[in-house]
């Protein structure tokens, strides 16, 4: 067991071989660069689903313009204060850094949650692509309740449009990359560019005069979609810093980070948090109310700008789910041995196909994104911990590095502790990573001051004899 | 010089996508006008824009060969 354990991470090791060594200052990027990555990145396929789920749910304009601004405030700040500083001055991904502090082993086990987590997220993607299809086809999308799929069309539509997702991504990820960077300033304009086309629908003049009134009353009411649950500002707040828990708390931006000349290039998160989850949110919100509160991202796209607006919403889906195939692909890539690359990514685009025939992780998207976060925080407390408080207390750092160990078992204890207390934690999904990363920080650094006691206690003996 | 030709016109075609559902909630053109000038600019931004990033790539493939 230990022996193939030794070789899983050897071969994950090599994987990630090419980011072992920190980033030299040569290969730094600049600010600008950061400000179009990450722009770019956050105007998504998800984008049409959250805010109309905000409308859906039943916000008032108020909490949702406040939630919204402090919310994407925070996340920004956590880039800049948390995730930045520790990846300009390790200059390292967070694979490599975590590996120092927790052992191969959790990275193993780290690396194959994170595939799963990535394979449902682009399943739902793969989900509000098939919206717009759907259209087409004629195709009844499900209900705001299905948890299983409601129809054999539906079935048909999501493993097509997977399957080809899937085949485009191992054909050439590049080249849909580079499509990507072409895609996501379109998808941007035809946010802006359908909500202002819908609201004469609801009533809006011209002039713009009513425009606060009308959203008052017609668009973020308020007043929650039957069965939907009520949410107010601190739910809007909570999951627009949350949105993107795993990236800023949880680290996995250090990858980015890394090549950034200072910390503070955090700040360029604003482009991202203000273009696609402000604006873009507030968009969708207009275009589900506009359509008569439906749940159906295709169907506001279309109407909304009509083939263009339908292929946009297609197209959205597709680009932001190739990244995520990939990403899904190389973390499981740990447990396929000599696999090439083509034959990971297939694998990965099959779990993510049959994963997408699921509606409840498109109809469930909000709930998904807080499960998803959650999960990974607790290995942001970890390194947080190591990095900035284990020298403040002057506990020995990398002790599973130094020691040669393939498992730091506190860190295991304090990820499945974390998550145990977090599932039993009777506040909303929305509010639980909080405490729980409070927990696992100060739970991980007690650990290690336990130990630290206990390890000196027979060496103070030793020296007394 | 082609690089910043294709810039500024793809940069266009964005601004006409951007441009035409103002002209409709002003009046100017039907819905259904406000349709098309959105797809055939739509169009207009993919073609120069990926144009412009394919020209991009083969002289950054040119720079490395030299």
């Amino acid at each position: 067991m230990a022996t193939s354990l030794s070789q899983i991470t050897d071969r994950m090791d090599n994987l990630y071989e090419f980011d072992r060594e920190p980033v030299s200052l040569d290969k730094l990027q600049t600010g600008a660069r950061f400000a179009g990555l990450f722009a770019g990145e956050h105007v998504a396929a998800t984008e049409f689903v959250i805010g109309a789920f905000f409308v859906l749910h039943g916000v008032s304009l108020h909490d949702l313009l406040l939630g919204l601004m402090l919310g994407n405030l925070l996340a920004v700040l956590s880039w800049t204060f948390i995730c930045a500083p520790i990846a300009t001055q390790t200059r390292l991904t967070l694979y490599w850094y975590l590996r120092k502090m927790a052992g191969p082993g959790l990275n193993v086990i780290y690396n194959l949650a994170n595939a799963i987590l990535y394979c449902i997220l682009a399943g739902a993607m793969i989900g509000v692509s098939a919206t717009a299809l759907g259209l087409v086809f004629g195709i009844d999308i499900p209900s705001l309740d299905d948890v299983f799929p409601s129809s054999l069309g539906w079935v048909c539509l999501t493993l097509a449009i997977g399957i080809l997702f899937t085949v485009l991504a191992v054909l050439g990820f590049e080249k849909l990359s580079r499509f990507a960077q072409v895609c996501s300033p379109w998808i941007f304009v035809l946010f802006i560019a359908g909500a202002l086309a819908l609201l004469p629908r609801l009533g809006v003049h011209a002039n713009f005069d009513n425009f606060f009134a009308v959203a008052k009353t017609k668009i973020w009411s308020g007043v929650a979609a039957e069965g939907q649950e009520k949410f107010r500002m601190a739910h809007v707040l909570f999951f627009a810093w949350f949105c993107n828990l795993a990236m800023h708390i949880g680290l996995s931006d250090m990858a980015l980070f890394r090549y950034a000349k200072k910390w503070t290039y955090g700040l360029y998160s604003a482009f991202g948090m203000y273009g696609g989850h402000f604006l873009a949110w507030i968009c969708s919100g207009i275009m589900v109310a506009a359509i008569g509160r439906e749940m159906h991202p295709g169907l506001m796209a279309f109407e909304a700008a009509g083939l263009a607006g339908a292929a946009g919403v297609f197209i959205a889906g597709w680009t932001t789910a190739n990244p995520t195939l990939y990403r899904a692909g190389l973390a499981l890539q740990v447990i396929t041995p000599n696999w090439p690359r083509w034959k990971v990514t297939l694998t990965a685009g099959l779990l993510t196909t049959i994963l997408s025939c699921f509606p409840v992780f498109f109809v469930k998207l909000l709930d998904y994104v807080a499960i998803y976060g959650l999960v990974l925080m607790p290995i942001g407390a970890i390194v947080l911990a190591e990095h900035w408080f284990f020298p403040l207390f002057k506990i020995e750092q990398f002790q599973a590095e130094k020691n040669k160990k393939l498992f730091n078992g506190r860190a295991l204890i304090v990820w499945i502790g974390t998550l145990a207390v977090c599932s039993f934690l009777p506040l909303h999904l929305f509010f639980r990573w909080l405490p729980g990363y409070c927990l696992a920080l100060i739970a991980y650094i007690l650990l290690h001051v336990i130990r630290k006691k206990e390890g000196a206690k027979p060496r103070d003996s030793k020296e007394v004899i | 010089m082609r690089k910043i030709a294709l810039s500024s016109l793809s940069g266009i075609s964005l601004l006409c996508c951007l441009a035409s559902p103002f002209l409709f909630l002003w009046g100017q053109v039907s819905e259904k006008n406000y349709k098309w000038i959105f797809l055939l600019a739509s169009f207009f931004w993919f073609f120069f824009a990926s144009l412009r990033v394919l020209i991009q790539k083969r002289n950054q493939r040119s720079d490395g060969n030299h």
